[in-house]
């Protein structure tokens, strides 16, 4: 692990946390599930005002299960079973195919991406509460990556929400204060586009499965074993010494 | 010319600069520490799953593009 271990084997950060309400001893941030459910209903209020209502449902209702999931409405879930690694490969290269040789916006574009949804939930759903894997506290260097990735991004939403609203106030509006959709749809025309936006938009979200697994704990470090002799050829038992 | 192409450049630049930064602080804090931490908690693991399956619903399935407005 990253901070330093006293001689119980026990985070130094931890016990200097410990206390603190902000912050579990795990290191969790308790904030951070909150936050996220901001994300999701400001992005659903967003799609509301941009006139797309079945992006704000996608984004309201996955606010709700999961506001729900969390206040412990939804208890029959927590045990969900682990979807295995292999099924789960096997579908995303079909599904990659599918995305790959189906036109946008076709019906076997939307099958195809409602069986990756059915399949990122039942992965990325368990483990239960309980099993959940705990960190030790933030290193100091890991918090700075992890308030300037929050920040750059919150900053590329703002300037995103500013050209779809901007864009939309005037005629030829989109051609001034261009979005992010405007300027990758005509790439996404086009088949190379699409298949590297496909792989690229797949490996993320296989980057994403493989790092919610839970990590396997290190073992705690213990001084070192003492050598054993290695017995000299040749000398009686009482004699035998390192050679 | 607009100048939101190059906005975006400068996200996704900035991303790797501070990404870059904090491994030379502590070789330990990669981007890959970061997501092992987030993605421990449910909520929080579900929250990026459906952002990240939007985006790929947005631009393959959905309407990508506003109608352009009657002038």
């Amino acid at each position: 692990m990253m901070e330093a271990r006293g001689a119980e084997g026990v985070d130094v950060g931890a016990r200097e946390h410990a206390g603190r309400p902000h912050r579990r001893a795990s290191g969790r941030a308790t904030w951070a599930p909150l936050a996220w459910l901001t994300v999701l209903v400001l992005t659903g209020a967003v799609q509301l005002v941009r006139g797309a209502l079945s992006d704000a449902v996608i984004f309201g209702a996955a606010a709700a299960v999961l506001a729900g999931e969390r206040l412990g409405l939804l208890p029959l879930l927590d045990r969900m079973p682990r979807a295995s690694r292999a099924p789960l490969l096997v579908g995303a290269a079909a599904a990659a195919v599918v995305l790959c040789l189906a036109p946008r916006h076709s019906l076997a574009a939307g099958l195809a991406m409602g069986g990756v949804a059915i399949g990122v939930l039942a992965a990325a759903w368990p483990p239960p509460r309980a099993l959940e894997s705990a960190h030790g506290p933030w290193p100091r260097a890991l918090r700075l990556l992890g308030w300037g990735w929050a920040i750059i991004w919150i900053a590329g939403c703002l300037w995103e929400v500013r050209q779809v609203t901007a864009g939309a106030a005037v005629a030829a509006g989109r051609t001034r204060y261009p979005a992010l959709s405007d300027l990758l749809d005509p790439v996404l025309n086009t088949v190379v586009g699409k298949v590297v936006f496909v792989v690229l938009w797949l490996g993320a979200g296989l980057f994403l499965l493989h790092r919610a697994r839970p990590q396997v704990p290190e073992p705690v470090e213990g001084p070192e074993p003492h050598p054993v002799p290695e017995p000299v050829e040749g000398l009686p038992p009482t004699q035998k010494g390192i050679r | 010319m607009t100048p939101s192409p190059f906005v975006y450049a400068a996200c996704v630049l900035a991303l790797a600069l501070i990404a870059l930064i904090a491994h030379r602080m502590d070789p330990e804090a990669t981007v890959t520490e970061l997501f092992d931490r987030l993605m421990a908690d449910r909520t929080v693991r579900l929250a990026l799953i459906v952002c990240w399956w939007w985006l790929g619903w947005h631009f393959l399935v959905a309407q990508t593009v506003d109608p352009t407005p009657i002038s």
